[in-house]
This record gives structure tokens, sequence and C-alpha cells, in this order.
């Protein structure tokens, strides 16, 4: 079920900057949707609109069937997390949380009920009479959690909340989100640049740029099946070759890279020889160890890095295009490869994703 | 704050009726701040100053510069090629007892140049003073910073009027300096006069406000500006003259401006030297207006050649404050990087150097605090004169003049000036805060169509001399019928029916920027996001501004409207115009009668100065010695 709609919104800055263009969105009940993009795409001003901050200068915004676009904000009963936390650092942890119920008058009894449950589970039990600079980062933005679900949200809102933690807080607090969000079956709308955190986190993702969305899918779908260019190198790690067409076949085309390696692609629509494309593999699509004879392109071991779990290599083509490869090896294979080797790498046919003009070619 | 939020803050305002119709609706709140503010500085600051302008140059019936060409061409107005033979130093006397008399008091310009001359001199000398001092204590290393810190402020705390007595005292023709010291010693009397005074006393007054924005300025430099200029060569005194000077620039000017305003429009220096016989200080801008105010004693009708020079004032005064307004916005330039790491650098000084520098302090703050050391002296003294022997001085020293104010059955008099002085500032202390915590709200965090204009309406009155406002609240409201009574106090603005009222509405006009530009600032260092968190989980406009705004800035409130109670204490121009009858009388009004006792006079100024002294100390604390919230620029 439909639980927020956004219907065409576009929101122009005073001084003519058009933040929003046309975003159109269903968000379902109890769905973690994420706005995903890069600084500047236009994402908080459309987290903003929701929340009423923002006064869409077109569109409407729809929640459970009720047109809320000139409900003022703190009417609209949503939950928010800002980046920096914004815990007023005049009241006790207690009374941070316990703001929305003052207001909601709920009866102190219920209220103080209420208040230690939430606090239990973001694991901040016996804070409460502390203020806000007496806790951590992390604690901080644990509250700002309580503070925003307590008040049983029609929608929470998030404004890239983990962006001000480190790298083991932003793990641990991104799965605290997830486990309470769906707990509590909340509806929430996440705003992130860190395409990391959007896959693990959401039910679906928005790609934005430039005030528009690109893309909206699963975190699965957006990584394995982007629609554009944009996307494709957003999200995930890829290696970037330039070729042209040079053979349209039934079940795809033969495109000739700058090297002058010939790949094998599985697609062909709207190709003619002749066109210029820009072909994307993901660093794990590279193979070393050539199990049959298509695609084969050689190359010069330039860097060898090892990253643990497995080894990347950085290759040299014969233009000068970097590809890099992630392999998993053991030990003794590690020891039989140089930085200068030569030596030959595969991608299959059907990992070659191809654009043309920024659009993906299928 | 993200990109759209900066977006969002850069917008230009483009005047849109139908978006200010959409705003008014969505945020009445708002909107009735705004307008309601707007409409009592219209009515109680702008119409008042236009009166003036239109009385000027509207003289029964019909408009004509006569008036104003008038007042050019009288050598009593306008007088530049005056005599300058009383300029210098001259010894123009021989006592019988064999004392050379010397008189230092400057030509006579006539009253308008002369109040020119004042303000630039006063500016020159402040300026010189002041940077210097700023220069050695935020630049050079020597010990007792602290301390001198501390006693560079009490030129700030000076009651009007008593500033003077307290500097008669000290270096009057009869006082210490004269008769312990040069009289005894080398036979001389010293006698500062007219002009030459004046500029002095304003000086050592006012160079403290150069002092404070000039060091605030050169400590927000960062200190990375001076460390790539020496980094690529430069010598010390090389970075002093292209790095930290220039940077210093904002501070510079608008501590000078400030002077120069506070200097052309200051009344109280003027009627003391008057009071004690001066006639050149009688020929001053402001003491020509304040005792030229009707064209006759039964009429309300303003002396067209007031509102001339009151229209000159004015003029200066708001030409100075845009400037003021314009290098203040250049200050953000200086601060690129704060919270760096690194200490400023200083000058090493060796002992020769520090033994000047010394020098220079113990006089610059004995001839800076002369009138405060005179003003308590002459407070314990019971004589109207001193005694021959400086001993007998020290020995009849007594709190008598303490007594008679406070506690013996004369004080009824002393006691109802108090209790008015109490009254009439709290009253518009409170009503300050009040109207200029919720216009720093709307000016900080609304975006809207004239806003730099209510910015400006809000933050002027620093600029407005005081008796051209008074002038235009008697040609306003001098004819202002009773509108009701409660009990037996008439609810009136006519100031000769009953003057308390529009005496409050001056004081909160006039002291309104201090707290108004604190709120602001408390506001700027207030992160938004807080409001919004509250708005978001349901708090109306006003739980917002009641709950979250105000606790959080509560300090700069109160540290603001210190400051505007402190001023509001010993404001002087509207104060002597509207009041007109003794029984609402204030200290400030009852310390420019000089024909009772200069002691007890004195020992009430001294009151003054201590209520002032807690007060801003109290801010001091508050605010950590943050200048703009003391000069209010």
């Amino acid at each position: 079920m439909t639980k927020l709609r956004l219907d065409n919104i576009n929101l122009f800055y005073d001084n003519d900057f058009h933040a929003v263009k046309n975003v159109s969105l269903d968000i379902q009940e109890s769905e973690i949707l994420t706005l995903l993009g890069p600084s500047g795409c236009g994402k908080t001003s459309i987290l903003r609109t929701i929340a009423g901050f923002n006064k869409p200068s077109s569109g409407s915004i729809i929640l459970n069937g009720d047109d809320i676009t000139e409900l003022p904000a703190q009417k609209r009963n949503m939950g928010m997390i800002f980046q920096n936390y914004a815990l007023w650092p005049h009241m006790k942890i207690k009374d941070n949380i316990g703001y929305g119920l003052k207001i909601r008058k709920m009866p102190k009894e219920d209220m103080d009920k209420k208040i230690s449950g939430i606090l239990k589970q973001v694991k901040l039990a016996d804070q409460e009479e502390k203020f806000p600079t007496q806790l951590s980062g992390g604690q901080q933005q644990r509250v700002a959690l309580a503070r925003a679900v307590v008040i049983e949200p029609t929608v929470l809102l998030c404004d890239e909340p983990l962006s001000n933690l480190d790298y083991k807080l932003r793990v641990e607090l991104r799965i605290e989100i997830r486990d309470i969000a769906k707990k509590l079956g909340i509806t929430v709308v996440y705003v992130t640049h860190d395409q990391t955190e959007a896959l693990a986190i959401s039910d679906r993702i928005a790609v934005i740029n430039e005030g528009v969305i690109i893309q909206i899918g699963t975190p699965l779908e957006i990584y394995n099946n982007p629609n554009s260019l944009f996307v494709a190198t957003f999200i995930g790690e890829n290696n970037t070759m330039h070729g042209i067409v040079r053979e349209i076949t039934e079940t795809g085309s033969v495109i000739e890279l700058s090297s002058g390696e010939r790949l094998n692609a599985e697609v062909n629509e709207d190709l003619v020889k002749g066109d210029e494309v820009v072909l994307l593999t993901r660093y794990d699509s590279v193979s070393l160890y050539p199990e049959n004879t298509v695609n084969l392109i050689k190359g010069q071991i330039k860097h060898k890095s090892f990253m643990g779990a497995f080894i990347q290599l950085e290759v040299t083509l014969g233009d000068g295009t970097s590809l890099i490869t992630n392999e998993s090896v053991n030990i003794e294979e590690l020891d039989t490869m140089h930085e200068g080797d030569k030596i030959t790498a595969t991608i299959k046919p059907e990992q070659l994703l191809v654009f043309k003009d920024g659009i993906r070619v299928r | 704050m993200t990109d759209e939020r900066v977006a969002e803050k850069g917008k230009k305002n483009k005047f849109n009726f139908k978006q200010i119709q959409t705003n008014l609706k969505n945020d009445p709140l708002s909107w009735t701040i705004i307008i309601g503010i707007s409409l009592f500085f219209v009515i109680f600051l702008i119409v008042p100053l236009i009166f003036v302008l239109i009385n000027a140059i509207y003289y029964q019936g019909s408009f004509s510069m006569d008036a104003v060409s008038d007042v050019f061409n009288s050598k009593y107005f306008f007088d530049p090629s005056a005599s300058r033979s009383d300029y210098y130093f001259r010894k123009v006397a021989e006592e019988d007892t064999g004392t050379s008399v010397y008189f230092i008091r400057g030509p006579d310009f006539g009253v308008f140049l002369n109040t020119i001359v004042i303000g630039v001199f006063t500016t020159i000398v402040s300026l010189i003073l002041g940077l210097f001092t700023a220069f050695l204590m935020a630049k050079v290393e020597f010990n007792g910073k602290t301390i001198l810190s501390g006693l560079l402020l009490i030129p700030l705390v000076l009651p009007p009027f008593v500033g003077g007595i307290g500097f008669f005292a000290m270096a009057g023709p009869e006082g210490i300096l004269n008769i312990y010291l040069l009289e005894r010693y080398f036979g001389v009397k010293i006698i500062l006069e007219g002009i030459v005074a004046i500029v002095l006393v304003q000086s050592l007054h006012y160079f403290t406000l150069i002092y404070l924005n000039v060091y605030s300025s050169m400590m927000n430099t960062d200190p990375s500006m001076e460390e790539s200029a020496e980094n690529l060569g430069a010598s010390g005194k090389k970075v002093t003259k292209d790095i930290t000077l220039p940077l210093s620039m904002p501070g510079i000017a608008s501590g000078s401006i400030l002077v120069l305003i506070l200097a052309l429009e200051d009344l109280g220096t003027p009627i003391i030297f008057a009071g004690f016989g001066d006639e050149i200080a009688k020929k001053t801008m402001t003491f020509y207006i304040a005792n030229n105010l009707f064209t006759s004693d039964n009429s309300s009708e303003v002396v067209q050649t007031s509102a001339v020079l009151g229209g000159f004032l004015l003029i200066f005064a708001i030409l100075g404050f845009m400037l003021i307004r314009k290098y203040v916005s250049l200050k953000q330039y200086s601060m690129v990087s704060k919270g760096r790491a690194g200490e400023y650098k200083m000058f090493s000084t060796n002992l020769f150097q520090r033994i000047i520098i010394y020098i220079y302090f113990t006089l610059i703050i004995i001839f800076s605090t002369l009138p405060h050391i005179g003003l308590l002296l002459r407070s314990m003294l019971s004589s109207g004169s001193l005694p021959a022997e400086f001993s007998g001085m020290m020995g009849s020293l007594n709190l008598d003049n303490f007594r008679t104010i406070f506690l013996s059955s004369e004080a009824a008099g002393f006691g109802n000036f108090i209790k008015n002085t109490m009254v009439y500032s709290l009253i518009a202390t409170f009503v300050i805060i009040i109207l200029a915590t919720l216009a720093g709200y709307v000016a900080s965090r609304k975006k809207f169509y004239g806003q730099s204009v209510f910015d400006t309406l809000v933050t002027i009155p620093i600029a407005i001399p005081g008796v051209v406002l008074g002038i235009g609240y008697l040609r306003m409201f001098s004819s202002a019928k009773v509108l009701f009574t409660v009990g037996d106090f008439p609810v009136t603005l006519n100031p000769f029916i009953y003057p308390p009222i529009l005496l409050v509405i001056s004081y909160t006009i006039r002291k309104f920027p201090f707290t108004v530009r604190a709120v602001y600032a408390g506001l700027q260092q207030t992160s938004e996001v807080l409001e919004e968190a509250a708005i978001n989980v349901g708090a109306s406009k006003s739980m917002v501004l009641r709950q979250i705004v105000v606790p959080l800035i509560a300090m700069n409130i109160i540290a603001g409207s210190l400051v505007s109670l402190v001023y509001t204490m010993s404001e002087v121009s509207t104060t002597l115009i509207l009041i007109n009858d003794t029984k609402y009388g204030n200290i400030v009004w009852k310390l420019q009668d000089l024909s009772g006792s200069i002691g007890e006079l004195a020992a009430v100024g001294a009151f003054l100065m201590l209520l002032q002294a807690i007060s801003l100390l109290a801010t001091n604390l508050l605010l950590r010695n943050r200048a703009d919230a003391m000069t209010g620029i």
C-alpha cells in the first residue's frame, strides 16, 4: 500500500536554481527508501520538502491518501534525524526525547514509560539524566533516533544521519536503524551520498542527479542492472573502456577497444556499426584465468596490492588504459605474479555493460 | 550546511506580492513581529526625524533654504576665518603669587564648524591612542595584559556630566593637578578650555571604542595570514604594514566612524564646560539645540535654526552609519579559517622597550581615569573648594555626601530621581528585551522582502543623535491629547503633560540596537536545525521561540539587555529635552544642574557609575570581551 506519494514535485530556490525537477515517487508502507546521489544533487531538498521545511514550487505530497502539500511542518507528524544530531543542549536526554510527547500532551507516567522503553531499544538505558554534551557522537545520534521514533511518526526522515560518525559506528548504527524501523514497521526516507550505506540499509534506492530521479529499484537491481552510465559509475567499482561498434550480430555486437582488442557483448539494441560506446565492467567481473577463448585482453601488471581477502591487480592495456581486477588467490599463486609480468585477462560477454550517449544498451 | 541550504541562504529577495501574501498566511507570528516592530520604529523614529528635516526647510507656510543659508552666512555659526591666536599654548596672565597662567583653548570657528572640528580631532586623537593601544595589546609581548585589559575598559563606565565634574576636580583651573602639582612645584597653572578641552575629554573617553574594535579585528585575523607573509620573507615591520593593519581596516574604520558620530552628538561634555563658564563650549551644535528648542517660552514651535543644525547632525550620522555597515560586512574577509593550531605571532621586547610601554600605559590609564578619580574624590569632599594642603584633602575625605543623598531627610529629592531612573530604565529594558528578541529572531531566521531595511531600522538608532530625535518628538507630540487616565496617570505621548511614556519609548528606541545585536549574534552561533528538530516533532512557532530559541540564547539576551540598561540609565539628550518638571526628573536630569552641591551631585554620579560598572562587568563575563556587543557595532 502506498504510504507517501510525491507527485511531480518541482522546487526552485529564489535565485532561480531548479533544485528538484519533476520528481514523482511512491513509497510503500514500512518501506525503507533511500535517496542516493552526489552532494548538491537535490536529495536533501526532496527530504526537506517532505518534512515541510521547503515549500515545493509545484506538485503535491500525498500522505495516506491526504494531500499534505500545504500542511505546516509541525503538523505532519514525521520524525526526522539530522546530520549533526540537533539535540537541544539545554535539555536532558529524557527531555529531548520527551519533547514531542509533551507537545502531544501525553500523561507523565506514560511518557516516562515510553522514554525508558525507547532508550532501552537504542541501548542507552540509564543515560536519561545526562545532557547531550556528556554523550559521544554515536550515543547522541542514538538519542536523535529515539527522539524521532518515539512520537510514532507516520514517516521517519533521515538526513545523512551517519556522516559525522566513524566507519565502524556507521556500520553498526545503520543496522540498528534498519532493525528498529522494521521492528516498529515505520516507513523511512533515508538520504545519503554513501552507496555502501544505501545498498545495506534500503529496500529500494532512488538514484538522483541534478534534481532528477535517474533510477529506482532494489539494491540488487541498481547494482546489477544500472540503467545509465551515471548510475553504473556511481554505484560499485568499475573499469571504464572506450570502443567502437564494428559488427552487429543476431545475439549481440562486436566492439573494438581503443587498445585494439575486439570484445563480444550480448547487446545490440539501437546500435549501428561505427557507434562510439563506453564499456563498463565491475572489478570482480575481470578474470585472469581464461576458461574460454573469447574476449581475451592482453596487458601488463602495473601494481599488485594485497587486500586481505583478495588481491587487486592493476593491468595496463596496449593503449595505456587501466583495468582493475579483484582476484581471490592462494599464497602460491600470489607469489607467481610480479609487477611487469605480461598476462591475459578475460571478461564474460554477459558481464560487459555497454552505454551509448550515457544510456544503457540492452 | 548542505549545498541546498547554502543556495537557500544565499538567495536574493525579489518583490513578489503573492509570495508575501502566502508567507503571511503561512507564518502569521513572524509577520506580526515584522510589521509590528517596523511600525513602532517608523512612528517613533522615522516620522519624528522627518519632522525635523521638514522643520529645517519649511517655515510659515512655505519651503525655503533660507534657514540653511542663514547658518552659513552668520559668523556665530560659521566662521572659518576665526582668529587662531588663541590656538596655541599661551601665557595670558601672571597672578600676585607669581604663578604663570597658561590657557590652551583653541579658536572659535562658530557653532557649526566647532562641532565638526571637535568631531574630527576627537576621532584623530582617539584613533592614534586606540590603534597604538590595540597594537601593543594584540601584537607585542609584555606582562600584565590581563590587568591592563580590565583597566582599559574603565573609560566606558562614565555617566554623563559627572565625568566633566571629575575632570574639573582633577584638571580644572583649581583642580588637583594644578594646585598640588603644577603650581606648587613648577609655579604654573594650565587652564584647558574651548574645543581643545572638549577634544581632550572626549578622546580619553572614546579611544577605548577604537581600541576594542581594532583589538578584536586583530585577534580574529587568521595568524597564517601573517605567517605566510613572513614565510615569503617579509620582516616584522613589513608584515604589520602590509598584512596586519590592512586586515584590521574594518575594525579601524568602524571604530573611528562610531567615535566621530558619538563626538558630534555629545551633549554632556559641552554642557559641563559651559556650566563652568566656558563660552566656546556653548557654541557647539548639540548645546545650541538643547538650549534653543522653542521660539518662545510658551510656544511649542521649534527654533528653525535648531532644526537645521539637527538635520546636519542627522545626515552626518546616517552617512557614517552606512559606512560602518559596509565595513562590518567586509569583516568576514579577514577571518578565513579559525580553529587552526598555532599561536598569534608577537613582537618580543627588550627591557628598554618594555619600560617605554609601561610608561605609555601608566600615562594613558592615569589620564583616561582622571574623571573617575576626580569624581570619587569630589564625592567624598564636603567643602566647595580644595584645601590648600594635599594631606588636608586626604584628611577631609568622608561619606557625608552619600549619607545625604541616601539617608538624610533631604534625600527625598535624590530618592525621587534615583527611583525615576530605575523605573524608566527598567521598563524600557523590559520592552527592549521582548521586542529585540523577537526582532533578532526574525532578522536572523526569516527571509522576507525588505529584510535589509528592517535590519537597518532596528540598528540605526545607535547613530541617530539624541537631540535630533528629541526635537522630532517635541514637533510631533507637543500637542498630543490625553487618551485616557489610569488612576492619577494620564496616558499621553505629550511630554508637556506627562513625559515618562514618551521618555521610555525614546529609551527603548535609542538603546534597542545593543540588545538586538547581541540576540542576532547568539542566533548566528546557534544552528537552525535545533529549531527544525522541534518543529518536526510538532512544536508550534511560538513554542519553538519560547522553549528552544530563548533558552539557547538566554546569555546573549541578558548580556545585550544589560548594555541597553547601562545606556538607558545614562541617556542624556532626550532626557533633557523631554523632562520639564522636577517631579519627573531622573539622575541624569538632576546631574546637569550645577547650582546645587557639587559634592552631592558627584556622589549620585559615583552611584550611577557603580551601577554601570556592575552591569558592564556582568556583560563582560557573559560575552567574554566581545567588542561588538560592548560598543554596539
